[in-house]
C-alpha cells in the first residue's frame, strides 16, 4: 500500500482547490485585462499574472486546516502527510509553471493577443532562456507556497498566539534589518544587487528559504495534533 | 496478540488542568466494549492517545503492541470515527468513501454501497451540503466498510434519527458476528447499546470507575420498590445507590449480588424486584460524586 500516494489522491479529488478556482481566478484577470486592452487600444502592460502566484500562498495556508484534521483522523501518518502534501505541491507548481510558459509563447506569437496586452510575457520574467523561465516560475510557485504552508504549520501548532507571536518576531527583525541598512549606508549597494540580478538567478536566492520553510513546516507538523 | 490496546497510567493534562488521570486499562481483541461517561469525563481525550492524534502527558500506550505515534503497522489498523469530524470543503460522499477504499486495508466496497442505500445517502452531493444526520451517516459507513481491527466509534450518531440508529446497531452486529474485531462505542445513549457491549469502561472525572464485563455489571445491582417500612427492613446493611420516596411508597436501588435469601424475604414483605437498566446504573454511579466511593462495586 503507498501510504504517501494515499495523500496525493486525496489532493487530487479537491481538483476545486487545486485546479479550477486558481485557473478561473487567473482567467478572469486575463479577460479582463483583454477586454480593456481591446477597448481602449493601448498596449497593456499588466500584472495580473500575479494573481496565480498570490493564489499559491493561500493555497499554502488553507491547505492545513482543509485536509490535515482529516488526514490524520483517517489514519495518515502525520511524515506520510507532509510528503504527500509536498509532493501534491510540487507537481502542481511544475504543471502551473508548464501551463504559464505555454500562454507566454501564445502571447506572443499571437502578437500579444492582437492588442498589445502583456499578461504573460512580461520583460524581466521572459529574459531568460526557457529552462530558466520555467525554473523561475516553478520555484516562485513554490516558495509562496511553502511560505503559507509554514504559516499554517505555525497556526496548526501554536495557533492565533503563535501567528502573533510570529508576525511581531518578523516585523521586530525586519525593523533592526532596515535600521543597519540605514545605519551602515547599505541602500546603494543592495540597490545594485538587484538591479544586477535576473529572474532566473533571483528564484536561485528562493532555494535556501524554500529550504527553511520545508524544515520549519515539517518539524510542527509532526508535532501537531488534531 | 490477544489485547489490542494496553493502556498504563496514561495521563493527559493542559496546564494545571487534567483532562485524563493515570488511566489504566486493556482491550482485548474481538470484542465490543462501551466506554461510557459524562461530558468531559476523558473518554474522547483518551481516544485521541490511542490514536495518536493528541500526545499522552504520561504514561504508556501500547495499541496492537506497538507505540501508535506515527506507526503506519498499527494507524492502518485503526478506525476512529468521531461526532465533529472535518472534511475537507470541496469534498463530496463520493470523495470520502473512494479515498476511505484507498486508506483502510480491509475495506469492503460492497458492504459500503448498501450501506450508502440503506441510510439513503446522496453519493454526489458536497459534505458541507449534507444534513447533520447524513454527515454522522457518512462517518458510520467509514466505520462499518473500513473493518478496522480497532473500531473506534465516539458520539457518531448527532442528528441521527432512531430509525438510522437502529439501523446503525443492527448492521454494526451483524457484521461484527461475520467479522469479529474490536469495536469501541462510546456514547450516551447507553440504553440502546447495551445489548451490543460485552465490556463496559466508565470514564469519571478523568480516571476509569468501572471496568468490567457487561453481564457482571448488569447483574450487580438491583432496584426494590415497595412501602417505604418494608423496602427500609430489606435495604438495611447493603449498599444503597438511590432511593425514590412516592408518598408512602420506596424505591432503592442497590448494588450486589441478589441472593436466594434476599429473594424470600424480599418475597415475604412484598417488595417488588427489577433490575436496573446500564443506564440508570451509570448515572447513579457517576451522577453524585459523594456517593461514588461507597456505591461503586468493589
Amino acid at each position: 500500500m503507498n501510504r504517501i500516494g494515499n495523500v496525493l489522491k486525496m489532493h487530487q479529488r479537491d481538483k476545486f482547490a487545486w485546479l479550477i478556482i486558481p485557473f478561473m481566478i487567473l482567467g478572469s484577470s486575463f479577460v479582463i485585462n483583454l477586454i480593456v486592452g481591446f477597448l481602449s487600444g493601448v498596449g497593456i502592460y499588466t500584472g495580473g499574472l500575479m494573481s496565480i502566484f498570490i493564489y499559491m500562498f493561500v493555497l499554502g495556508i488553507i491547505v492545513l486546516p482543509q485536509t490535515f484534521p482529516f488526514a490524520i483522523s483517517f489514519s495518515v501518518r502525520r511524515t506520510d502527510y507532509y510528503a504527500g502534501t509536498v509532493l501534491h505541491a510540487l507537481i502542481s507548481g511544475g504543471f502551473t509553471a508548464i501551463i504559464l510558459l505555454l500562454l507566454s509563447a501564445i502571447e506572443k506569437a499571437t502578437n500579444f493577443w492582437g492588442t498589445g496586452l502583456h499578461f504573460f510575457h512580461l520583460p524581466f520574467l521572459t529574459d531568460g532562456n526557457i529552462v530558466q523561465q520555467f525554473i523561475f516560475n516553478f520555484l516562485t510557485l513554490v516558495l509562496l507556497f511553502f511560505w503559507g504552508f509554514a504559516i499554517g504549520s505555525v497556526f496548526r501548532k501554536f495557533r492565533a498566539i503563535g501567528l502573533f507571536v510570529l508576525t511581531l518576531a518578523c516585523l521586530l527583525a525586519t525593523t533592526i534589518m532596515m535600521v543597519l541598512i540605514i545605519s551602515k549606508d547599505w541602500w546603494d549597494e543592495i540597490a545594485n544587487w538587484f538591479m544586477d540580478l535576473t529572474a532566473f538567478g533571483l528564484s536561485l536566492w528562493f532555494l535556501p528559504i524554500i529550504l527553511i520553510f520545508a524544515i520549519v513546516s515539517f518539524a510542527l507538523i509532526r508535532r501537531s495534533t488534531v | 496478540m490477544s489485547n489490542v490496546v494496553e493502556v498504563s497510567r496514561l495521563t493527559k493534562s493542559y496546564g494545571n488542568v487534567t483532562a485524563v488521570s493515570e488511566v489504566s486499562f486493556k482491550l482485548e481483541a474481538d470484542k465490543i466494549y462501551g466506554l461510557l461517561g459524562r461530558n468531559g469525563a476523558g473518554k474522547t481525550t483518551i481516544m485521541h492517545m490511542i490514536t495518536a492524534q493528541l500526545f499522552a502527558t504520561s504514561g504508556v500506550l501500547k495499541v496492537f503492541g506497538e507505540e501508535p505515534y506515527e506507526n503506519s503497522r498499527v494507524l492502518s489498523q485503526i478506525c476512529f470515527i468521531k461526532e465533529s469530524q472535518k472534511y475537507p470543503d470541496n469534498y463530496t460522499v463520493n470523495d470520502v468513501l473512494e479515498l476511505s477504499s484507498s486508506l483502510f486495508p480491509n475495506w469492503d466496497r460492497e458492504f459500503a454501497n448498501d450501506l450508502v442505500k440503506d441510510f439513503q445517502l446522496p453519493l454526489k452531493r458536497k459534505m458541507k451540503k449534507l444534513s447533520r444526520g447524513m454527515h454522522s451517516s457518512v462517518g458510520i459507513i467509514v466505520g462499518l466498510a473500513s473493518r478496522a481491527p480497532l473500531t473506534i466509534f465516539d458520539e457518531p450518531y448527532l442528528g441521527l434519527d432512531a430509525v438510522a440508529r437502529a439501523l446503525f446497531y443492527d448492521r454494526l452486529i451483524e457484521d461484527y458476528s461475520e467479522n469479529p474485531r474490536t469495536i469501541v462505542l462510546s456514547t450516551h445513549l447507553i440504553d440502546e447499546v447495551s445489548r451490543l457491549l460485552e465490556h463496559i469502561i466508565v470514564i469519571d472525572g478523568g480516571k476509569v470507575l468501572i471496568n468490567e464485563d457487561a453481564e457482571e455489571l448488569r447483574g450487580s445491582a438491583y432496584s426494590v420498590a415497595g412501602t417505604a417500612t418494608a423496602v427500609e427492613s430489606f435495604i438495611a446493611g447493603k449498599t444503597v445507590i438511590s432511593r425514590e420516596p412516592f408518598g408512602v411508597l420506596l424505591t432503592a436501588g442497590i448494588t450486589g449480588r441478589l441472593s436466594e435469601q434476599d429473594r424470600k424475604k424480599a418475597d415475604a414483605l412484598n417488595l417488588a424486584i427489577s433490575p436496573i437498566s446500564l443506564q440508570q446504573l451509570i448515572v447513579q454511579l457517576t451522577g453524585k460524586k459523594t456517593d461514588v466511593k461507597g456505591g461503586a462495586p468493589k
